[in-house]
């Protein structure tokens, strides 16, 4: 254990040779930088749809028709309902409204709200809103991106749907998801079940699909056969496939990442090994005057493997605190463009604030391991300077 | 020393988790993402259509269920 001595020689030596370390620390600290905002984007989004999981129905039943997913009848309810384990079927109505001068698009999502569940839960997103209100004229609530759209093109107050019909549907803008929702409300519309109906052009006796839902796990897989013996042409989606779907689609991006970072920290090495294979005549002269001073080669090497660790580490906390600042106060900008896609609306996304602490311990060794791994030859080689010549 | 305790202090304040998501995602009960993917993508990823193979689909059925069902 280097004593108190020993530190203080070594950071007074950190502070004369503070040049040659700048790049050495620069260039660490933006690459642990990049790394560390894309472990914790990937995972800040990550642990945010979680929360949606939750709620998931256990089951999902679309009916397909040649490859795509169209409108269920709503009479196939009743069948699934004298499934034993299946509580609730709940026909659900959604869709895309493309609006096609500027070829973007909102989720328009139809709720009964004359169920007492569904305003229950509305009030928990709005806590005064008045239900009775709200349904007494076509009224909508929408994200924060669909209300930016919208004000963009004048409509402050409403907005007029074009359905497949033909005809015009004024509705009128009554509220506003709150920002924190807009990972998923970003361009989302919530209106009354039957005004969905009208605008997105789905009959009275049709759904977009059914929401089954079953408590016990155990018997999910029973419920999915007696599911497929009912109907062929379905699609049965379980919250399980869900949860993988969402797994690959952000670790396949974190690693692309991280292949990246592989190709970037072997080149980071290599400029290491070369940085400190340079010795100078003034450094050689200082090793000298310490091997005559009486220290060994073990501690020589100590001294400047202890420069270059406190060098890494110093980066990496400065790299990590940067990534941190950057993606959960300054929203990510450009990398998140990636995560969340930036060819619809803009997506203005506030992250709960999580760290995956074993995430970032691993990439902690990654990047220790290498770096040290690359400073200790030229630090063996420096050290073993033949004292009486490195005077001279 | 000062920067780790720093980025402590502060990861310690702001850890409250904001619930409106989950609020959201109880209403629609949909996992539907608000990505900007283009007019043409499907943007419910998980209930995409069977031409995009990198997401979600029905798992293959295994005959031998359709034994033990009966």
């Amino acid at each position: 254990m280097p004593n108190k001595l020993f530190l203080n020689f070594l950071f007074l030596l950190l502070y004369k040779h503070r040049v040659k370390h700048l790049s050495i620390f620069f260039i660490s600290t933006l690459i642990v930088f990049i790394l560390s905002s894309v472990l914790l984007l990937s995972h800040a989004l990550q642990e945010d749809i979680k929360q949606t999981l939750k709620s998931q129905p256990e089951f999902t039943i679309q009916k397909m028709r040649g490859g795509r997913s169209v409108d269920v009848p709503l009479f196939w309810a009743d069948g699934f309902e004298s499934i034993e384990g299946v509580v609730d079927v709940e026909p659900r109505v959604y869709g895309e409204y493309f609006y096609e001068p500027n070829e973007h698009h909102f989720t328009i999502v139809g709720i009964d709200f004359f169920e007492l569940a569904h305003s229950k839960k509305l009030k928990k997103i709005i806590s005064d809103i008045d239900i009775k209100k709200f349904l007494s004229k076509p009224n909508m609530i929408i994200g924060q991106g669909v209300k930016a759209f919208l004000d963009r093109y004048h409509f402050f107050d409403y907005y007029v749907f074009r359905p497949p019909d033909r005809s015009k549907i004024e509705v009128n803008i009554y509220d506003y998801f709150p920002k924190e929702s807009s990972l998923v409300s970003n361009d989302m519309i919530i209106m009354d079940i039957d005004l969905a109906r009208q605008i997105l052009g789905v009959d009275e006796d049709e759904a977009t699909d059914f929401a089954l839902y079953s408590p016990n796990e155990l018997e999910a897989d029973n419920i999915k056969i007696k599911l497929i013996l009912q109907h062929f042409d379905t699609r049965i989606i379980q919250k399980s496939d869900i949860q993988k779907a969402y797994d690959k689609l952000f670790n396949y991006k974190g690693g692309i990442f991280l292949i990246l970072y592989m190709i970037v920290l072997l080149t980071f090495m290599m400029i290491l090994y070369q940085r400190y294979s340079m010795i100078q005549s003034s450094d050689k002269k200082e090793i000298g005057i310490l091997r005559a001073l009486g220290w060994s080669i073990k501690d020589v090497i100590v001294l400047k493997i202890g420069e270059s660790f406190i060098v890494a580490i110093f980066a990496f906390l400065l790299g990590f605190i940067l990534a941190f600042i950057y993606v959960f106060f300054l929203n990510a900008p450009l990398l998140g463009a990636i995560f969340y896609g930036y060819s619809n609306l803009p997506t203005d996304i506030v992250l709960n604030k999580s760290v995956d602490f074993s995430a970032v311990f691993l990439l902690f060794l990654f990047y220790i391991l290498p770096f040290m791994a690359a400073v200790l030859i030229p630090a063996w080689r420096s050290s073993v300077i033949d004292p009486l010549e490195a005077m001279r | 020393m000062i920067l780790s305790s720093a980025f402590i202090a502060v990861y310690v304040h702001f850890t409250h988790k904001s619930r409106s998501i989950e609020a959201v995602a109880n209403l629609t009960t949909l996992p539907c993402i608000s990505l900007g993917v283009e007019y043409f993508e499907s943007k419910n990823r998980v209930y995409a259509d069977s031409r995009d193979k990198l997401f979600a689909t029905m798992q293959p059925i295994n005959m031998m269920d359709f034994v033990y069902a009966k």
